[in-house]
């Protein structure tokens, strides 16, 4: 096989998707082939180049909150059309409803002076007086229907569904898996403004935290990709890992501000996941330029075993 | 938002954002919100090498989410929200590229070079070496196709592999392979004083 056969090869072993039989294959051949090496070099470098263009660009800080208020209003207006669709209905309901409390009330009448020229004047009046617990008012009777006119509605009405439950204790942090109860008292509440207090503050101190953290951790999950795919100076037995020592070093003062941040504010996930990366980016960061290959094999293999970049990929 | 609540819900990273995603289909926005912040970043980064322009890889990250929003429901796999994001985005960044050819616009009229270099950045002339070689580096990207600048951008930027550059464009890996490659040897012309520099 000529040199033009090896370079996609070559390109292959850099993405990580070659069988271990080839890459030996073409280990073996750039350990022969001065044409190849100087390749396998550019490659790296090239490789290196790409992977840090981006590497300090972020959105804005404040996208998060941008976001959150256009997601309100688009469900604002989501809403206003439903609510709008619902007035109608409620409107056309109303006016059938009045018409149907009419007829019955003329039905009643027409009833009850039916009942009362047969029984006579006496007789009709004191049937209406004692036997008949029916008001005549159309309004009465929308209003307040008796419990045995509507069990299963009222029942309905005071019990919340799982899913409203569910969306309401993540508010409050009460077991999502109960329906939650509401007394009729507390349903009939109209809603409080909030006001900014200590818990709401803190929850604020926290998405914020949250927000750097996943910033951090991205930065430290590209960090460690990059470690990983560190290859050795052409012709040389040192590996070229000056700027992940470099950005290691960054990473580490502001993980571990961030580590204690969470420690402080409760956020023991987060917490976690910036102690679990610290040991690493201490490693890096003590790199120095004639760190033995040993030295930077041994940090990489922990990388690779522990998994420390899916994690990272799925935080 | 309760996000410490949330993010503590799980031990696990993968469950928590299956949780998360199980809860924002029934309509819970705080869950929706924490997803935004775990996944916007990528998302944003991906456009703004796309598109080649700050504000409008903002408005369009926004966008993207706001239309995963209305559609979470056809979401299929809830471990693959990451792809299925930036699959999202991807079709409105091609949407925009073919908006700006009706209007007889190249699709990468609006590349813009940002100083890209944060404060912490040791010594001023990495910084200007660094700006030097971003602004090469978006020029080059602004001179290949969508769908080469696409995959690039997925495997040599964002270092996804072939098989999540696979779920994100719809295509099948040998091509993405052959576009790779194709994309590579037209940057590495564009680059070349670059990677001449340490040799």
């Amino acid at each position: 096989m000529n040199c033009d056969n090896y370079r996609p090869l070559i390109d292959s072993l850099f993405d990580d998707e070659l069988e271990e039989d080839a890459s030996t294959e073409i280990i073996q051949h750039l350990e022969q082939c001065s044409v190849c090496t100087a390749y396998v070099a550019n490659v790296e470098r090239e490789t290196q180049m790409y992977a840090h263009y981006l590497f300090d660009v972020e959105p804005p800080r404040d996208l998060p909150a941008r976001f959150s208020e256009r997601l309100a209003a688009e469900d604002a207006v989501i809403s206003g059309r439903s609510s709008s669709f619902v007035e109608a209905a409620l409107s056309f309901l109303n006016t059938y409803r009045l018409q149907f409390a009419g007829v019955t009330v003329a039905v009643l009448i027409l009833t009850l002076v039916a009942v009362g020229l047969l029984r006579g004047p006496e007789s009709g009046l004191k049937l209406v007086a004692s036997d008949v617990p029916v008001s005549f008012n159309a309004e009465e009777i929308k209003v307040n229907p008796t419990p045995e006119a509507l069990p299963v509605i009222s029942k309905r009405e005071r019990t919340v569904s799982p899913v409203v439950a569910k969306v309401s204790a993540s508010t409050r942090g009460v077991d999502q898996r109960k329906p939650t109860s509401i007394s009729p008292k507390r349903q009939s509440e109209s809603p409080k403004p909030p006001r900014p207090n200590e818990p709401q503050k803190e929850m604020m101190l926290v998405a914020e935290l949250e927000t750097d953290a996943a910033r951090q951790l991205e930065r430290v999950e590209l960090l460690l990709r990059s470690f990983r795919n560190a290859r050795l100076i052409d012709g040389s037995e040192i590996f070229d890992v000056t700027f992940e020592a470099r950005q290691a070093r960054r990473l580490l003062q502001e993980n571990m501000m961030l580590r204690q941040k969470a420690e402080y504010l409760g956020a023991d996930f987060t917490g976690i996941m910036l102690n679990r990366v610290e040991p690493y980016l201490l490693e890096i960061a003590n790199l120095r330029i004639d760190s033995t290959p040993e030295e930077v094999i041994g940090i990489k293999e922990r990388v690779r075993n522990q998994n420390i970049i899916a994690s990272l990929q799925a935080f | 938002m309760d996000a410490s609540m949330l993010v503590q819900a799980s031990a696990n990273p993968e469950n928590l954002m299956e949780n998360l995603v199980a809860r924002a289909k029934v309509g819970d926005k705080e869950a929706f919100g924490l997803i935004f912040e775990h996944h916007h970043r990528f998302v944003f980064k991906f456009v703004y090498a796309m598109l080649g322009n700050y504000s409008a890889a903002e408005e369009m990250t926004q966008e993207t989410f706001l239309g995963a929003y209305r559609s979470l429901s056809s979401l299929k796999n809830d471990a693959a929200l990451k792809t299925w994001l930036c699959s999202i985005a991807k079709n409105n960044v091609y949407k925009s590229f073919r908006a700006n050819r009706k209007e007889g616009k190249p699709s990468n009229e609006e590349i813009e070079t940002m100083d890209l270099v944060d404060d912490k950045t040791p010594s001023p002339d990495d910084r200007l070496v660094n700006r030097e070689l971003n602004q090469s580096i978006a020029a080059a990207l602004a001179g290949l196709d969508e769908d080469k600048r696409a995959v690039f951008v997925l495997k040599e930027i964002q270092q996804l592999s072939y098989q999540e550059i696979s779920e994100i464009t719809g295509d099948a890996v040998p091509k993405l392979k052959t576009d790779l490659f194709r994309a590579k040897a037209r940057m590495r012309k564009v680059l070349q004083p670059y990677l001449e520099v340490e040799r």
